[in-house]
């Protein structure tokens, strides 16, 4: 199912029949409910693995490979970075970002190791550094601390992912949470078309 | 067990095919009640413009403000189309045109009431905005529109897009109906005098003295000359009927033949002629004198009536709201059984 198709599925939930021109809750609006659907969801999995199975896990369907992720070096800290696609989720880690490498051409070929922000200057602290690269992600850039030099490099980062603008995107979610998904947005815009609005042209702030 | 019950809405649908209501028919209504109930005349000019007042009102109760059909009208004051299916009725004037977009803004048709829809050639629709939110919807960090999803909103006589990229909408308008027009000629003794070249020119043809155009005051010829009088601005609609009123007068000696839109007539006589017929060609108005011609021509060229479009059910709705602007308020039925009456009798 590709993220249009649910849409028109929730505005016609929302709109009791095929939306007019007239419909203001557009489809990239509501594209941003299901991202933050498709993350709940996944947090739902993951929390739902620990409580039945006693494992942590998020479920395959939520992962996605982004590649060509071009990395630049930070010059007042030394360290390399790139943009993610999307901030991760707060799951564990190793979990919102299962792995990082870098394509097989750069030579790089043993996977970064991920390490918490807070166990950096541990790392800068050793005696003898390890001749590894570390990651670790802040917000929505993956920080690298490498002796080799990364610029220049693409890396391939395999995350769970739950944003993208691209309507005609397949749902990378499994069958089984889109009509929890489709309640949680609903559940939004019940209280969206609820809310008064301010109609007439008069200056004032009626709502 | 299933039945088919045959409400009035069923016979409706063949009167709007089989027998809409004629101009004539609707003037004799409107004058039979006006002679009834206040005893007075009704102009054909006062009936032209009542009527298409009233007409004006029916469409604008039936289209909302918003430029939706407005299906649910019940307020309709002669009640004769509660909840009836507006659209069907207004489908009639439902209208699509595809829009050429230049710094942002397209002309909105001559013929528009009430724009419905506009969408894109890609078919997305194009949302319209309002002047009091148009800034939050261009700096918009959501949906700010773009070119596959542009927004539009009235501007003066234009539709104006953001962006101004948008290419070829789709415009979907309901279009006003054709002005109504009695303007009877023969037995009736009504014309209207439209469509009339207001000035021409030609060798050895002048105005006449105190004249001020073909129609007013006329022409006149001095001998010499066979060089038309014409004006070729005024020219005909095919299969258009017209009706030409041709006078001469003063004249002593010589011919004038008048011809227009294939339609032809001559006269070598003071007095007034009358030419009628459909018109076959485009032609202009032309005046044709014999060499000796020493008359002064004036010509009227009259067009006719224009009917209704709508089916009989609306028809009476603009009846009742014509009546009721002269004045006269009717209950449904008698108004109904007045419009069948003439419709069936012709009186």
């Amino acid at each position: 199912m590709t993220r249009k198709v649910l849409i028109e599925q929730i505005r016609r939930m929302m709109y009791g029949s095929i939306p007019t021109d007239d419909a203001n809750v557009t489809e990239k609006e509501i594209n941003l409910y299901i991202n933050e659907g498709i993350a709940y969801m996944a947090k739902v999995n993951y929390t739902d693995a620990i409580k039945l199975d006693g494992i942590e896990t998020v479920a395959d369907s939520f992962y996605a490979t982004f590649k060509n992720l071009a990395i630049t070096k930070d010059n007042d800290t030394g360290y390399y970075a790139l943009d993610l696609p999307q901030v991760p989720l707060g799951l564990s880690r190793g979990y919102g970002i299962s792995t990082v490498t870098f394509p097989t051409s750069t030579g790089l070929a043993k996977s970064p190791i991920p390490i918490s922000p807070r166990e950096l200057d541990y790392i800068d602290n050793l005696k003898q550094p390890p001749s590894k690269i570390f990651y670790w992600a802040e917000g929505k850039k993956l920080w690298f601390k490498s002796y080799t030099n990364l610029v220049g490099k693409f890396a391939i980062v395999r995350m769970v992912s739950t944003e993208t603008a691209d309507l005609d995107a397949e749902i990378n979610v499994p069958q089984e949470y889109i009509t929890d998904i489709i309640n949680l947005v609903m559940n939004q815009l019940r209280t969206r078309k609820a809310t008064p609005q301010d109609s007439t042209n008069d200056g004032l702030d009626k709502v | 067990m299933v039945s088919l019950v045959k409400t009035s809405r069923f016979y409706e649908g063949f009167f709007v095919y089989i027998c809409n209501m004629t101009i004539d028919e609707v003037y004799k209504t409107v004058t039979y009640l006006v002679d009834k109930y206040q005893g007075t005349y009704l102009s054909p000019e006062d009936f032209n413009n009542i009527i298409n007042m009233a007409q004006t009102q029916y469409l604008e109760s039936i289209v909302d403000g918003t430029g939706n059909i407005n299906s649910n009208n019940k307020n309709s004051p002669a009640g004769l189309i509660s909840n009836a299916s507006i659209s069907d009725r207004l489908s009639k004037f439902y209208t699509e045109a595809t829009l050429t977009v230049a710094s942002s803004l397209s002309a909105k048709p001559a013929a528009m009431n009430t724009a419905t829809s506009l969408r894109t050639s890609a078919n997305r629709p194009i949302k319209k905005v309002f002047d009091d939110n148009l800034a939050n919807h261009l700096s918009n960090p959501i949906d700010a529109p773009t070119t596959a999803d542009p927004i539009y909103m009235e501007f003066g006589d234009n539709f104006k897009f953001y962006p101004s990229t948008v290419a070829s909408p789709i415009l979907g308008y309901i279009r006003n109906p054709n002005k109504m027009l009695w303007a009877y000629i023969g037995n009736l003794v009504y014309s209207e005098n439209v469509n009339i070249a207001t000035t021409a020119s030609g060798t050895n043809w002048a105005l006449a003295s105190g004249a001020t155009g073909l129609s007013a005051g006329g022409y006149t010829h001095t001998t010499g000359s066979v060089v038309p009088l014409a004006n070729s601005a005024t020219t005909a609609t095919i299969g258009t009927y017209y009706n030409i009123v041709v006078t001469v007068s003063t004249r002593t000696v010589g011919s004038v033949t008048v011809n227009f839109g294939g339609l032809t007539g001559t006269t070598s006589v003071n007095g007034t002629i009358n030419i009628t017929g459909i018109a076959t060609t485009a032609a202009a108005i032309s005046i044709v004198p014999s060499n000796t011609f020493d008359g002064t021509v004036t010509v009227e060229i009259r067009v006719p009536s224009t009917q209704p479009e709508w089916a009989d059910s609306d028809m009476n709705e603009i009846i009742y709201r014509a009546i009721g602007i002269i004045g006269i308020n009717l209950k449904d039925g008698d108004l109904l059984r007045v419009s069948q009456t003439i419709k069936n009798e012709g009186q």
